[in-house]
């Protein structure tokens, strides 16, 4: 049985939740209580030691990430819940961290707590939550991390490291300014998504790159740039007019 | 075996030698800026101006992108064509002409709009060197005489002097010494007029260049030494070396080795005391060589070496093997008394040299070097040969001569293209040739009589106004045009926009309809996945094409919704053939919904029984044809049944027409949708032209 408990500023919200979990996973997950202002949650935490936290991200004029920053080891999983909210779940995106869009979906639900099933470490958490805080400062610098799993773990990453992303099926390879190279179960659509808004661009099926690491480009029918690390990327002859565009507004 | 001699095109720097005031310039320019912090328009010039003087490249690359965003900001036009002319600059000497390219044709329109004509000039020169840099010589000269024609208007002789050495070094790279020579003669002449000595030794080095591959080997000799007398009264060591360098490559082919081996040490000895590494390394490169070919092996094995090492330390790789290919030549060739030196046993002589040309062939291949990779093929079968392994010998030369004939190949499509050009090129020449001897016809008439230059002017006038009016016409016409696609752009946005409160009504509707008739969790269940539907349908419809596997995905999710609302009443299936990848083929987001909305609505509600709704999607040549069918009660029977008129009926099909229509004419295409009456049900095809993202 997961331990969990609810923190939540709108009891309807923690009704809805609490029917869900009450229908679906009442044998898995046991649910400790619901609280719906910041100090009554800490208290909680601290008392009941849960294992699992659903946290509102906006709690009355107060945040949920307020409220971890409170704590000082993070050792138990977060999923924050939202309503449409583009910066945050960004921001929850680049730590590899759950969240849950509300009005929440049966369904979605069954997919996070599926998630947790599988894995429970403790360390990735205050890993993940660091990320999460380092990601939420730099909101609108440069300098963003990203949490990526890897076999051994959990990967913090800065962007400007990253030199292009290679695809294989449902693994993407990245390669790194200092030649290392990381294999990720993450297709490389995700990565497109996170990192296009910093100035990365799909260049091919196969193939995501960091546009400040080109050094040239040579004409062909699509082309081919080479980056810094001297690999030489085919640039699909659908993308080049795009391509050029994008190189030219650097 | 071929001879090597590095970096031996003298002063094609374009950028003169850097003197010690200039450097100090730079320094105190970026001491300024780095305390001069307010974005304004004294900040930008000091930008422009660091980007135009720096030798410092990747610093120039930065200073100019701040200057075209500061440019941009304080609405600065001729400022911003300055700084995407810097730019330029600095990203073509950091080697990546296409985007030297894109910078250059930003620059372009500016200058031409606000009629600045020594602008408009650099950007010329600025193309030219691109094309340069791609080795398209003739166009490179054709965009050099048109900087040419606006110096000349504007009487800017420093530049004059400058586009007619860039014309020279083309020509010279063609190999039409008589032209260069005639282009560097120039060019001297107007650097002598402004008094720019560096570079006038500088044209003197080329024109020694230039009378040593017409074998006029004196007056190559003479040239250079004149321009050695010049560069030792500004005290240019770098300069002085490279001339005395000039000497030794002439004496070279003169076959005076002595003589050249002499030269090739002065310049050395100057290179070392001012430790300009690479020139080091060039010169002991070329005293290599000579001595090589002299068979003094120890001599040449020594310079070699040093010479890598310092290829090596400085990261100039491809000069760096273009050496271990000589060293390896030495291993093969020289005699058994070489190797008794303790340095290298003679039994590792073979494996030495293999070692080197396989490395060798391993780096051509990755940096894909065709002629690199020849001559490693080249050295490895001599090594063979010589320890009378044949057959691989065999195999190797066999693999040279293949990758020979592949460049022999190449060369041949530039130069074909190089020669089309040049007709190209010709023919232009002709042409403002005849205007040129017409206009001084012209002279000599208006010389004659004022009334006939009076006829002439207003002949001229007329024609001018002709031709401005005609400019002005394709102007407005290729305006007419953008304006027509970004007002379809629009129409289309307005169009799926359009979708959204349509779609959202009937959802409300379906809500509507499932809180009267079942419990209010239910209700509460639909929200959520309605909720979601909206969030896929928000995003998806703010894109003009969306991959295939995300409007499948926002379809299902709506057709699974229905049917929760409607007790199941039908079921669904979606099939994708084979061929098509959903991911990464694009299409208009949201066009099927509203035939599926149809089907459930008209075709399926008034059905008795669980009725089948089928989305099915094909590739049909280059075309993928959406097909969506339903065994309801069909058009005829819904029409009967609905009050509703048949104008008013179906918003959703209506703006899926016109979308497909305005699709039609942006993209010249033959999408359309048919509809079908089945013996029961109704069958939509919708054609659309296969549309992929990679």
């Amino acid at each position: 049985m997961i331990t969990t408990i609810i923190i939540d500023d709108e009891q309807h919200c923690i009704d809805r939740l609490t029917n869900l979990l009450k229908e679906n996973y009442s044998s898995s997950i046991n649910l400790l209580g619901a609280f719906n202002n910041i100090e009554d949650g800490l208290k909680a935490i601290n008392n009941l030691q849960p294992q699992l936290v659903f946290l509102d991200v906006q709690i009355h004029d107060k945040t949920g990430f307020d409220l971890l920053q409170q704590i000082s080891k993070v050792d138990f999983d977060v999923i924050f819940t939202t309503a449409y909210e583009k910066y945050a779940v960004q921001a929850f995106k680049f730590s590899a961290l759950d969240y849950l869009l509300k009005p929440i979906a049966a369904d979605d639900l069954g997919e996070a707590v599926g998630k947790l099933k599988i894995k429970f470490s403790k360390n990735d958490m205050s890993f993940k939550i660091d990320s999460l805080f380092h990601n939420l400062k730099n909101m609108h610098t440069a300098t963003k991390k990203i949490c990526v799993p890897v076999i051994t773990g959990i990967v913090f990453l800065d962007i400007v490291d990253i030199i292009r992303c290679e695809s294989d099926v449902n693994y993407t390879t990245i390669f790194l300014k200092d030649k290392q190279k990381l294999v990720v179960a993450k297709t490389l659509k995700e990565f497109e998504e996170m990192l296009t808004e910093y100035n990365f661009f799909r260049v091919h099926n196969s193939h995501l790159i960091n546009l400040n690491y080109i050094k040239s480009f040579n004409k062909g029918k699509g082309g081919f740039v080479t980056l810094t690390d001297n690999s030489v990327i085919e640039v699909s002859t659908r993308r080049k007019e795009d391509f050029l565009k994008a190189i030219a507004s650097i | 075996m071929r001879k090597l001699f590095l970096l031996s095109l003298l002063g094609f720097v374009v950028f003169k030698g850097i003197c010690q005031p200039e450097i100090k310039t730079i320094d105190s320019l970026k001491n300024a800026l780095s305390k001069y912090l307010k974005a304004d328009s004294n900040r930008l010039n000091m930008l422009l101006k660091l980007g135009k003087t720096t030798y410092d490249f990747e610093n120039g690359k930065a200073v100019s992108e701040e200057a075209i965003i500061l440019a941009t900001n304080l609405k600065l036009q001729s400022k911003l064509a300055d700084a995407y002319f810097s730019s330029a600059r600095n990203i073509l000497e950091l080697g990546n002409d296409s985007i030297a390219f894109l910078s250059l044709n930003k620059a372009l329109p500016i200058y031409q709009k606000l009629n600045n004509e020594p602008g408009e000039a650099r950007v010329y020169g600025g193309l030219g060197r691109v094309f340069q840099f791609r080795s398209e010589y003739y166009k490179a000269i054709e965009y050099n005489q048109k900087a040419l024609m606006l110096y000349e208007k504007v009487k800017n002789i420093e530049m004059l002097g400058k586009a007619n050495m860039d014309v020279g070094i083309c020509y010279y790279l063609l190999s039409d010494y008589v032209r260069a020579n005639q282009y560097y003669l120039q060019s001297k002449n107007y650097y002598e007029k402004v008094g720019d000595m560096v570079s006038v030794a500088m044209t003197l080095s080329n024109l020694a260049s230039v009378e040593r591959q017409l074998k006029k080997y004196t007056s190559a000799i003479d040239y250079n030494r004149n321009a050695i007398l010049i560069q030792y009264s500004l005290k240019d060591s770098a300069g002085i070396a490279k001339s005395l360098q000039g000497i030794g490559i002439t004496y070279d082919d003169m076959l005076k080795s002595d003589s050249a081996l002499w030269y090739y040490y002065k310049a050395l000895a100057i290179n070392k005391r001012n430790n300009y590494k690479l020139n080091v390394a060039e010169n002991l490169t070329n005293i290599g060589i000579t001595y090589k070919d002299q068979n003094r092996f120890k001599e040449a094995f020594l310079s070699f070496n040093e010479a890598r090492n310092i290829f090596s330390e400085l990261n100039r790789i491809m000069n760096k093997y273009e050496t271990e290919i000589n060293i390896g030549e030495l291993f093969c060739n020289a005699p058994d008394s070489f190797f008794s030196a303790k340095t290298i046993p003679i039994f590792q002589r073979y494996i030495k040299a293999t070692a080197l040309f396989n490395n060798i062939i391993a780096y051509a291949k990755e940096s894909e070097d065709l002629d690199l990779e020849s001559s490693g093929w080249e050295g490895l079968s001599i090594v063979y040969e010589k320890k009378g392994d044949y057959k691989n010998a065999f195999d190797a030369y066999k693999k040279n001569v293949v990758i020979r004939d592949s460049i022999v190949n190449e060369e041949k499509i530039t130069e074909t293209t190089n020669q089309l050009n040049k007709n190209e090129f010709e023919r232009k020449e002709a042409i403002s040739k005849a205007t040129h001897n017409a206009e001084i016809k012209q002279q000599k008439i208006v010389k004659n009589g004022i009334a006939a230059g009076a006829s002439i002017l207003a002949l001229g006038s007329i024609i001018s106004f002709v031709f401005y009016k005609r400019k002005r016409d394709a102007v407005s016409k290729q305006q007419e045009a953008e304006l027509k696609s970004e007002i379809s752009d629009t129409e289309m946005k307005a169009l799926r926009a359009q979708m959204n409160p349509h779609f959202i009504f009937n959802s409300l509707n379906s809500i509507g309809d499932y809180i009267t008739k079942n419990n209010t969790q239910l209700a509460d269940e639909y929200l959520a996945k309605f909720a979601k539907l909206m969030r896929l349908i928000l995003e998806n419809s703010e894109k003009k094409e969306v991959p295939l596997a995300d409007d499948l995905k926002a379809l299902e999710l709506y057709m699974q919704l229905e049917a929760l609302r409607m007790n199941q009443k039908f079921t669904y299936q979606i099939k994708v053939d084979d061929e098509i990848d959903i991911e990464n083929t694009l299409v208009p987001p949201l066009l099927l919904q509203p035939f599926v909305e149809n089907s459930i609505w008209h075709g399926i509600s008034n059905k008795d029984g669980v009725g089948k709704i089928l989305v099915h999607i094909k590739k049909e040549g280059e075309m993928i044809n959406c097909v969506v069918e339903d065994d309801g009660i069909g058009r005829k029977q819904a029409a009967e049944k609905s009050e509703i008129t048949e104008s008013k009926k179906s918003l959703g099909m209506k703006i899926t027409k016109a979308r497909i229509d305005i699709l039609n004419k942006v993209k010249n295409a033959t999408a359309a949708v048919h509809l079908f009456d089945l013996a029961q049900g109704t069958r939509v095809e919708v054609k659309l032209p296969l549309a992929l993202s990679f």
